[in-house]
């Protein structure tokens, strides 16, 4: 999984593709495939139940699971379904477009995605980091910040950065909104200051994010870097095998059809 | 408005005080994110701030200006 490249992403193609792209549905593209799944990989308590994923590579990136999420035939699928209802062709690409970026750069950690669901289950990695979600959050985030990981994500921010033009105020009225109405919508509606941060959002948040887990994983603790194709060397790395070894659960007291059974990480 | 239409522009900020000002909420965030990391995993927490400080600023600056 990557981080903050999935914040900037977006950014980045907005500066390529101008007008012809709407940055909302890239946005939600962009986000789409970890939208309503990662919660259930970290996790989610409220009032004192915790939900969570009991295999949570299974779960996230599998299948059974909702790793079909990370396909490029359910971008394709949404993006269909985005042009029927709003007959939109620009909201469908961006859409797609977004949601195509982060499908691709999951394949560069050590599990990978389904790209070719449902035609295959194979999942597509060059394993240039060690997808650690199963370790929990904290450790992910240790693992993935001390990792070849951290430099992808440091390449995004460079472009984001080299991009700065696109968060200007000029060019959000010059190419923003004139590409997508609901900017039009919104800023009849709330201050522009808080429109335009909304826009700015994930360039803030990216970027800051980024900087915050540095620090956190490499000042406030002292995790060891390692930079070595598939680290660090200090996390079990989970892979494709692995997970197609574990496959679908069959236990008796299997949770269901989306992988999330607490017994399959101990087969 | 016409959809590239600008509205009146906001005069309470000038660029160079935006940018400071979005400089220094990014240094709250990244401060309070690394004694408070739950804040740094979700775009429900990090734009929402952001929001949040903006208006904070927004409000009291233009009551003491």
């Amino acid at each position: 999984m990557s981080w903050a490249a999935h914040d900037l992403e977006p950014y980045a193609f907005q500066k390529h593709f101008g007008k012809r792209v709407a940055f909302i549905p890239l946005l939600i593209g962009s986000y789409g495939p970890d939208m309503l799944t990662k919660w259930l990989v970290y996790g989610v308590g409220f009032a004192g139940i915790t939900l969570k994923a009991g295999d949570t590579q299974q779960f996230h990136r599998g299948w059974p699971g909702v790793g079909f999420t990370h396909s490029l035939a359910f971008g394709l699928l949404i993006a269909l379904i985005i042009y029927a209802v709003s007959r939109n062709k620009v909201y469908a690409y961006s859409f797609l477009m977004g949601h195509w970026a982060h499908a691709l750069s999951d394949v560069g950690d050590s599990l990978g995605t389904m790209l070719l669901f449902p035609f295959s289950t194979e999942t597509y990695s060059i394993g240039a980091w060690a997808y650690a979600g199963q370790t929990g959050r904290y450790l992910d985030a240790a693992a993935y910040f001390s990792s070849f990981g951290f430099v992808w994500d440091g390449i995004w921010v460079v472009v984001a950065l080299f991009s700065w033009r696109v968060i200007k105020r000029d060019y959000f009225y010059d190419v923003v909104v004139a590409a997508d109405g609901t900017w039009t919508w919104l800023l009849k509606r709330f201050p522009e200051y808080l429109v335009l941060a909304l826009y700015r959002g994930s360039y803030f948040y990216g970027i800051t994010r980024w900087v915050a887990w540095l620090l956190w994983v490499h000042v406030l603790h002292s995790y060891d870097f390692d930079l070595t194709w598939g680290g660090p060397y200090w996390v079990e790395p989970v892979t494709t095998s692995l997970v197609e070894m574990t496959g679908p659960c069959s236990c008796p007291t299997c949770c269901g059809p989306l992988g999330a059974c607490p017994c399959v990480t101990n087969q | 408005m016409a959809a590239n239409e600008r509205p009146q522009p906001d005069t309470t900020w000038t660029a160079r005080q935006t940018l400071a000002i979005y400089a220094g909420i990014g240094a709250l965030y990244v401060t309070l994110g690394v004694f408070i990391p739950e804040l740094l995993f979700s775009w429900w927490e990090g734009v929402p701030f952001l929001l949040l400080c903006l208006w904070i600023v927004h409000a009291v600056w233009r009551r003491l200006a």
